[in-house]
């Protein structure tokens, strides 16, 4: 390349982010040099810190900088409810939606046999230690609506038959302001065996 | 079928593994009825409100359409066919299993027209019947004969006589079924009777299901070369019907 070695490696480092190919680098890169130094700074410091202290939390598998994440230690959280999700991006959605008070527990991933990707990988045995110690009396299954997704519902599901602890999924529907005409025909199947008595 | 060189339409197809690839896109494995299993990249797939991430599942039948002369084609087109979904813990194990099967061991772009209609048949049993074992079995013994690994269930490899029927004999991966096993041979004491049950697509014989499940577990680690099958994991804490069995297999 034709830059001085150290604007090399910058361009070559950003270049670990997804998505970001040798142009986008390279913008980057000039952009912080030319008019974002203290943000360049900032960023450097910000990344080595979380880089070096942010690791999983030992209830729910989520990040967090401390052992136990704050969303775990909140005392006003409900306890006895735990919601399964498969990346930590659906806790942010579930908790932007405000309907939820219980516990998580993020798989970070789901049962992928291809990939190498099984129960161990994903802490289906912390998650089953956790339901057995906290006493959960629900758990609510919020892996995405995949065939992947399905499967590591049903394999927990499996794990936990006589737990007597009770095992929910998420419906699966029809979008709020969707048309009928433009949703896919199995999304269209679960919501018609899914549906409900009309509520007074 | 081929309008022009590199250019694929409407050619019936099965998702076996999809990922996700860069942004919005996604990488996905297919198997399709004229050309084996093919690698496609589904522009733009993984944006929200796009079609194309709720049809491109696996065990979904598809018409696909892709372009391209690398390994890696572009899909231009995907519909939809009617199936039935694979519902209930068992029955996506065992997609998951034939899934894992085809990705690991089906060569890239090897035809296979036969395999696909049976693997087309074997999840629409897989979704309708009790019995998952059976339509496994099928599958597996077509995907060896595809593979090339396909062995003659009523004649002995090592002496050139058929099987005989009161007899016992043994069975190897890289013989067959033999009449004078030797210490090395994988599976011994098989009876001739069930092998000729086996022969006739016959697994209402006593012992034949087992026989059958045996043989085609040793041929397939045989072709794995000692790599493990993750989906089959799954199938060790289930508490199915078939957990017995599973465990009298393995042993």
């Amino acid at each position: 390349m034709a830059f001085s070695p150290l604007l090399d490696e910058l361009v070559e480092a950003l270049r670990c982010l997804p998505g970001v190919g040798q142009k986008s680098a390279q913008r980057m890169a000039f952009h912080l040099l030319e008019r974002g130094r203290a943000g360049g700074v900032r960023l450097s410091d910000v990344m080595q810190r979380a880089m070096r202290d942010i690791r999983r939390c030992e209830q729910c598998q989520n990040f967090s900088e401390e052992p136990v994440c704050p969303l775990c230690t909140n005392p006003r959280r409900q306890n006895g409810v735990l919601c399964v999700v498969e990346s930590p991006s659906d806790v942010l959605a579930i908790e932007q939606a405000g309907d939820y008070n219980g516990g998580y527990f993020v798989l970070m991933g789901h049962l992928s046999p291809i990939d190498g990707i099984g129960p161990r990988e994903i802490g289906v045995d912390t998650l089953l230690r956790r339901v057995h110690d906290e006493q959960v009396q629900e758990l609510i299954l919020a892996t995405n609506p995949t065939i992947e997704g399905e499967a590591t519902a049903h394999y927990i599901a499996d794990r936990l038959q006589g737990a007597g602890v009770l095992i929910t999924r998420l419906a699966q529907g029809i979008p709020v302001g969707g048309e009928l005409g433009y949703v896919d025909g199995s999304t269209l199947t679960h919501a018609f065996r899914g549906r409900k008595p009309l509520a007074e | 079928m081929t309008a022009m060189a590199g250019q694929v339409d409407q050619e019936p197809a099965f998702v076996l593994h999809r990922r996700d690839f860069r942004e919005t896109s996604l990488l996905l494995d297919v198997f399709t009825l004229h050309h084996g299993r093919v690698s496609l990249v589904a522009r733009g797939a993984n944006r929200p409100k796009n079609p194309w991430k709720a049809q491109l599942q696996p065990f979904q039948a598809l018409l696909v359409g892709w372009q391209g002369r690398s390994d890696l084609k572009t899909l231009t087109d995907a519909e939809s066919r009617p199936s039935t979904a694979l519902s209930g813990t068992r029955r996506l194990y065992c997609g998951l299993y034939l899934n894992e099967l085809l990705q690991r061991l089906l060569p890239p772009q090897d035809s296979c027209p036969e395999l696909f209609a049976t693997y087309a048949q074997t999840l629409s049993s897989l979704a309708m019947a009790d019995n998952v074992e059976i339509p496994l079995r099928r599958f597996e013994r077509t995907l060896m004969d595809a593979l090339g690994q396909g062995f003659s269930w009523e004649l002995a490899s090592d002496c050139g006589e058929p099987v005989q029927s009161g007899r016992v004999y043994g069975f190897d991966p890289e013989q067959g079924v033999t009449a004078r096993p030797g210490d090395g041979t994988r599976l011994q004491h098989i009876s001739g009777d069930v092998l000729l049950a086996l022969a006739n697509d016959d697994y209402d014989a006593p012992g034949a299901r087992s026989v059958a499940k045996r043989v085609m577990r040793v041929l397939i680690d045989h072709l794995l070369q000692g790599r493990p099958l993750h989906s089959r994991e799954l199938f060790t804490h289930s508490r199915g019907d078939n957990h017995e069995k599973e465990d009298s297999a393995r042993g």
